[in-house]
């Protein structure tokens, strides 16, 4: 043990004594404690979830309204489909009326296909 | 003061009893850990009414964390030392920061020096000796040597490496056993 240094047994001593010498917890503040224990447990601790649109819904008007709903959904997707598959059809048909279509004879009699085909055939 | 009832009850059960609405639940933990934590921040702060001040609101976080306690994740008393050491921290560091600017100028009736040092030396040796220390030292050391928290439960609590705490502590205690060696014979320690 250095001179300028107290004993570490010593040390250890006066922790141990530190150790046994816990504060006192008064009733009152056990009160306290008891009482935000009551008080938290009454209030929630979190938020509510936010309720979802189709729960906000059920939440309204219960199941016939979501049944209203969907048949709406399902009417509004049946008439959109319908309608845009007669103007696709449409304006194909102008499209075939306008133009015609021709053969691309660029390639001419003499293509890698034909050589070979004469080839073989000798 | 209250008896503890639950007292064969684990602290996680005790949780799950109280997130449930079992208000002897409540009690039972605040039986077993106020005066740790109170300890602490007496220690941390050396002041009586705010170490009352964080241990009472460290438990309050600890009532509204309930409902979504996870059992085995962490251990209640390892969870709370950490609230009331961050608390402690916060406040000293406020503290010091009121020390730079607002201290006001001493007034005619303010304590005496005389006065002061009798309030002083109301305080333990190894208390004052304690407070000489650096924050984290002080901390760690009262994790360790007085509170008995291993070190891999000090480097949760402190949220650094087991070695930073044996590095802190190692630093502590020999620092402590220079500032009290001034102190041996009023400690009875003339060997």
């Amino acid at each position: 043990m250095k001179n300028d240094e107290l004993d570490m047994n010593h040390l250890d001593a006066l922790f141990a004594q530190e150790r046994d010498a816990l504060p006192v917890v008064s009733d009152a503040f056990l009160a306290r404690v008891l009482t935000d224990a009551q008080n938290a447990h009454e209030k929630p601790a979190r938020p509510q979830p936010r309720l979802q649109w189709y729960q906000k819904l059920l939440a309204a008007g219960e199941w016939p309204s979501m049944a209203a709903l969907t048949a709406c959904a399902v009417f509004g997707l049946y008439i959109g489909y319908s309608s845009s598959a007669g103007m696709v059809l449409g304006i194909e048909s102008e499209i075939a009326q306008d133009e015609g279509y021709e053969m691309d004879n660029s390639f001419g009699e003499t293509t890698l296909f034909d050589v070979a085909f004469l080839e073989n055939a000798s | 003061m209250a008896l503890d009832s639950l007292q064969d009850v684990g602290d996680d059960a005790l949780m799950v009893l109280y997130a449930n609405g079992d208000q002897t639940a409540a009690q039972s933990l605040a039986l077993r850990h106020s005066a740790r934590m109170m300890g602490l921040a007496y220690r941390m702060l050396n002041d009586q009414t705010e170490a009352e001040d964080i241990a009472q609101e460290a438990l309050m976080r600890l009532w509204k964390i309930a409902p979504d306690w996870r059992q085995g994740e962490a251990k209640v008393s390892t969870w709370l030392y950490r609230v009331v050491s961050n608390m402690c921290t916060d406040r000293l560091r406020r503290k010091r920061g009121a020390a730079l600017d607002d201290i006001p100028e001493p007034e005619d009736d303010a304590p005496s020096a005389e006065e002061t040092l009798q309030q002083q030396a109301r305080f333990s040796k190894l208390h004052t000796a304690l407070n000489a220390l650096p924050e984290r030292q002080k901390l760690a050391v009262s994790l360790r040597h007085i509170d008995e928290l291993s070190n891999p439960e000090i480097a949760d609590v402190m949220e650094i490496s087991v070695e930073a705490v044996e590095s802190l502590t190692s630093r502590g205690r020999r620092a402590l056993a220079k500032i009290l060696a001034a102190e041996k014979d009023q400690l009875g320690y003339t060997t």
